[in-house]
């Protein structure tokens, strides 16, 4: 730290005072001198010509000079509040460094509580090209890990351009952004059950838990060089530390949907808007708060943030060599025993990974490439153990990945003491894993070893650049160094098995599981495979079902009689229906998600709505075609926003006054029923007024005053479905139903399923989706006409039947109508819609099949029914556009494609053309 | 749209070096045409196809290839030519034709596949004009090949109007 001299560039010099800032204490008075004279050259480096003009270099000279003011008052002891000054300072820091790569000093982040008036000022787009240049002429990447510099916050909204910082390539972007979209639903999830049990133990520990998913995204966001959602994420996490109770979901929800947007806007390579507003926002509610001793450590926060979480235990002796760091060693409860699985079963990879990086690192001790990969190995386990709550083996890899990152930046040699202690870590971290496992299996908690204090010791001393005495002996055999230090560390490893040690009386369960859910968790196996492949194979198994019914259905084979044959066919034909169904299990994935989507749906629009309404999900383990869930979204949110805007009474006055609970219950419930897929979205609210929708029906032709009294409950309430049959007029006349209600039938039709509603008037009201499991394969029954054959959905068909000359009878100019169940269909011929010769003359010779279409029956008459089967859909080709009246084709047994017909599309082709006649 | 006139030829006697390359050549009546090899995935024999309704009378209907629907298009009726009953010579051209930002496989019925010619930058002319009356906007250039001359099909126009329908 000695060689500081004039001539270092600006860039140099903030990097040092960022590195600086990073080890600051407010009790280090040295190394405060040290900073504040730093800060002061620092201020006299900004000149106009580095940072981009006059302007932007008076307000950094401005900034700096501030806080070096304020670092003199700390070492004074005038401070107030050392620690949080301290924090201030980083985080103006933080807000050079932006500058240094590039940014407008107004969008650098410097903290507001400085003073500095950053309004007015020249255009930014001129300094552009100056800055670009001071960030490619800085040798090295101008934020540290993003680990380390957490502390030091920055509120940065938005980097001209974003760059992936070095070490970074696309495919670990993608998979931080993966990772974060997976990460949004639990946020969310935490949000809502924290505003649930605001006030109660349980709230506290879904703040936990919610504080532990955004300090990883904090930290992960930090790797990839994402500062503005790094430093929303710090925010956020002070604002829950500060605020404790006083917390409003509101602000975590718009909090959340910030992250949410800035990850896709990130993911597609634009930058989010600014969270400016927001975390003014924010700040200001902090405030209100105390301020929070903000620990100088990042270990040391990480440390403290978890073990409130963590079991209590009665400190295990030991004479560690650092005093702070036995709270490592305290048992813990491990809060999800899936998640740990999935860690020791990741983490073991990354061991995997680094052991043979480390092997080439000790022969090529620059080998960038190889530096990386252990360096992103110790920072996963890092961030995943961290989120777990498994502060030890979160702080040892953070260790351990900070020497990795000097080293990575070329400030340390991998050599001597640095490679013995890295492997020493390595070895520790392997055991402390294992160890987990072990733990998991057993169903006890996790407790750190001893040893692990020796090697955080060694750790600290090798980062302070002291040597440390070798174990056992050269630094050849890493392996039995480890080895060696297990042998003479088993004493102390007696300790380190918990057993039964975490029965005390203040024992809290971690996470927000009670840890008897915590069953052994079986390690199992996944692969992760591209989605693409996997559709490739789901098509070929599909190719390979038709492919098998040709053979099978081959004439000249079934002519050959042949037992052997037909045995053989027979067999090939099990195996291919046991891959179908594997295909179709691989295609399925639980409704989970979409459902947890409407929990806060309903809260907002509870909320909107001023009701209170609680919704509660049943089935959601239930699984359905992968390519459903998308497209189940859409009509789910219009019939749940129906459900609450127009199914739960107005004001809870009036459901006490009808005898019901205040509170509105909505119960969303997915299940299996008969080969499809049932989803229930049920409220106990008004339900539908059977007399307001039959008076429209009849005010708009739909149906007759005779048939309004006749027609079930079903046929009447399917006219809401109806395009425009809920006018504004009616919204109110009917309690609102039938808002967006066509759309949601149309959406349902395209999914081949259909909607069934069942209400009470005054009790609520249950619409029920019928949807197939998947669709890639249709159930159809196949009929022909003239020479083609057609495959019309079984979903939608009532009865066939051969009708009687009686049942049919020509309405003069409006065609055929048949007679079926005492009520009158239209009867439209196939031929003749699609135009096909050939087809049978007399409806009496033929078979009339009775389709079914959002309520309305049609008649239609084929002249065969040819079987019945299950076949997979193929799209017609995008080069046929929509076809009226067909949804898609199939190959048939013969290996000809057939055509399916899209009933909904039939009957408006079948009403439109007789118009025209 | 056979016409053949050799004014126009030599007024563009430049030539059309972009279009040269390897074309399979075909025949339709008399006519020769020609296809961008790059465009054509493979040529099946005839088989029998799926109507499909309110098409036009061109869109023979969908194939299936091994398991992939896609349509079939008689050039011939396209073309404005007599309908011809199939010949153990017909074949389907099936093709890659560029629609939008991706490709759509679709298949030609054709009396009868030539060869692939490679056909040289020089040898290929610019479509003649005919007045407003003939489309020609969809032949690429007229390739001479000694005596013959080939009609250069630029398949994506052929096929689009069916695309936009």
């Amino acid at each position: 730290m000695s060689a500081m001299t004039k001539g270092l560039k600006l860039n140099d010099l903030v990097e040092k005072a960022a590195e600086q800032c990073v080890m600051l204490d407010h009790k280090d008075l040295q190394g405060l001198a040290f900073f504040s004279k730093l800060l002061k050259e620092l201020a006299s480096s900004f000149v106009p010509a580095e940072c981009g003009g006059q302007w932007q270099a008076d307000k950094l000279k401005e900034a700096a000079g501030v806080v070096a003011k304020m670092v003199e008052r700390i070492i004074f002891e005038e401070s107030k509040d050392p620690v949080k000054d301290l924090e201030l300072v980083g985080r103006t820091v933080m807000a050079f460094q932006t500058v240094c790569r590039g940014s407008d000093v107004r969008r650098a982040g410097l903290p507001v509580e400085l003073g500095i008036d950053l309004n007015g000022g020249p255009e930014e787009s001129g300094k552009q090209v100056n800055s670009d240049q001071l960030s490619v002429s800085s040798d090295q990447p101008a934020r540290r890990s993003g680990q380390s510099s957490v502390k030091s916050d920055k509120p940065v909204a938005a980097k001209p351009a974003f760059v992936l910082p070095p070490g970074v390539d696309d495919v670990i972007f993608q998979a931080f952004i993966e990772q974060q979209i997976s990460v949004f639903p639990d946020i969310e999830e935490k949000i809502l059950a924290f505003e649930k049990s605001a006030g109660s133990p349980d709230g506290r520990q879904h703040l936990a838990a919610l504080k532990r998913l955004l300090h990883t995204m904090k930290g992960e966001s930090g790797v990839v060089g994402i500062n503005d959602m790094q430093s929303f994420c710090h925010k956020l996490e002070d604002y829950l530390e500060d605020n404790g109770h006083k917390i409003s979901a509101d602000i975590l929800f718009e909090a959340k949907d910030w992250l949410e947007k800035a990850v896709k806007a990130y993911a597609n390579g634009a930058l989010p808007e600014s969270a400016d507003e927001l975390l003014a926002r924010l700040l200001g509610k902090t405030g209100s708060g105390d301020a929070t001793v903000k620990e100088t450590d990042k270990q040391k926060s990480d440390a403290t943030d978890k073990s409130k979480t963590v079991v209590q235990n009665k400190p295990v002796a030991s004479s560690a060599p650092v005093v702070d760091l036995s709270h490592l060693l305290k048992s813990i409860q491990i809060g999800d025993a899936d998640l740990a699985a999935d860690f020791v079963k990741e983490a073991n990879e990354h061991f995997e990974i680094a052991d043979e990086n480390l092997l080439i690192l000790e022969n090529e001790p620059t080998n960038q490439d190889a530096i990386g990969a252990v360096f992103r190995s110790f920072h996963t386990i890092k961030g995943v153990s961290g989120f777990l709550g498994l502060p030890p083996i979160g702080s040892l890899a953070h260790k351990a990945e900070t020497l990795l990152d000097d080293v990575r930046r070329g400030k340390r040699q991998f050599a001597g003491s640095v490679v013995d202690v890295t492997f020493a870590s390595l070895d520790l971290l392997k055991n402390l894993v294992s160890d987990l496992g072990v733990a998991l299996q057993a169903k006890k908690p996790f407790m750190a070893r001893q040893e692990i204090l020796n090697v955080l010791g060694d750790l600290t001393k090798v980062l302070a650049g002291e040597a440390i005495e070798k174990k056992a002996e050269t630094g050849g055999q890493k392996s039995e160094v480890s080895s060696q230090e297990r042998s003479t560390g088993s004493g102390e490893d007696k300790t380190s098995v918990p057993a039964g040690t975490a029965t005390n009386g203040e024992a809290v369960p971690a996470g927000e599981k009670a840890a008897g859910q915590q069953a052994g968790a079986m390690i199992g196996q996944t692969v992760k495979i591209d989605a693409e492949r996997l559709d490739l194979l789901i098509d070929t198994i599909g190719e390979m079902v038709i492919a098998e019914s040709i053979v099978a259905q081959d004439a000249e084979i079934l002519s050959l009689r042949s037992q052997r044959i037909e045995k053989n066919i027979g067999h090939l034909g099990k195996i291919t229906r046991m891959l179908q169904d594997m295909s179709m299990a691989m295609r399925m994935v639980p409704i989970d998600a979409t459902f947890r989507k409407m929990v806060r749906l309903v809260r907002d629009l509870a909320k909107k709505a001023d009701k209170r309404v609680e919704i509660s999900l049943v089935g959601n383990e239930t699984e359905l075609d992968r390519g459903m869930v998308d497209k189940l979204g859409d009509p789910l949110i219009h019939m749940i926003r129906n459900s609450v805007d127009h199914g739960i009474e107005a004001t809870e006055g009036d459901r006490v006054k009808a005898g019901k609970d205040p509170l509105g219950h909505i119960i969303l419930k997915a299940f299996h029923k008969g080969g499809n897929i049932h989803i229930e979205i049920t409220d106990d609210g008004k339900g539908l007024d059977r007399k307001a929708i039959a008076a429209k029906g009849i005010e708009r032709g739909l149906i007759t005053v005779a048939q309004a009294d006749k027609m079930p409950d079903q046929e009447i309430f399917a006219m809401i479905f109806q395009a425009g049959f809920s006018t504004a007029k009616v919204v109110t006349e009917i309690s609102g139903r039938g808002v967006g209600m066509d759309v949601v039938r149309r959406n349902i039709e395209n999914m081949r399923g259909s909607i069934l509603i069942d209400s009470t008037y005054g009790k609520g009201a249950t619409f029920t989706l019928v949807l197939p499991l998947t669709m890639a394969i249709i159930d159809g029954m196949i009929v022909c006409v003239g020479g083609e054959t057609y495959i019309i959905p079984t979903l939608s068909i009532i009865e066939s039947l051969r009708p009687v000359p009686q049942m049919i009878s020509t309405v003069t100019g409006r065609g055929e109508v048949m007679q079926f169940r005492e009520k009158l269909l239209p009867l439209f011929r196939l031929s003749k819609l699609f135009h096909v010769a050939g087809a049978i003359a007399s409806p009496c010779d033929g078979i009339v099949v009775v389709i079914e279409d959002g309520g309305r029956q049609t008649a239609l008459l084929v002249d065969d029914i040819l079987g019945q089967q299950q076949t997979v859909i193929k799209s017609l080709s995008d080069a046929m556009g929509a076809v009226a009246g067909v949804s898609g084709a199939s190959i048939m047994a013969d290996g000809k494609p057939g055509l399916i017909i899209d009933v909904a599309g039939l009957v408006k082709l079948a009403t439109s053309e007789k118009n025209m006649a | 749209m056979a016409g053949n006139n050799a004014e126009v030829m030599n007024h563009a006697a430049s030539g059309m070096t972009d279009k040269a390359g390897k074309y399979l050549t075909f025949k339709l009546e008399a006519e020769e045409f020609g296809l961008e090899i790059l465009k054509v995935q493979e040529i099946i024999k005839m088989m029998e196809i799926t109507k499909i309704p309110q098409m036009p009378e061109f869109v023979k209907g969908v194939i299936n290839l091994r398991g992939k629907v896609i349509p079939v298009v008689d050039l011939r009726l396209k073309f404005g030519m007599a309908a011809k009953e199939a010949t153990d010579k017909t074949c389907v051209i099936v093709v890659q034709v560029t629609h939008g930002g991706g490709t759509v496989t679709m298949g030609t019925i054709v009396d009868e596949v030539s060869e692939v010619l490679d056909i040289n930058g020089e040898l290929i002319e610019a479509a003649p004009e005919f007045g407003t009356s003939v489309n020609t906007d969809f032949i690429l250039g007229m390739g001479k090949i000694g005596k013959k001359v080939v009609m250069l099909l630029d398949v994506d126009k052929v096929l689009a109007g069916l695309i936009k329908n």
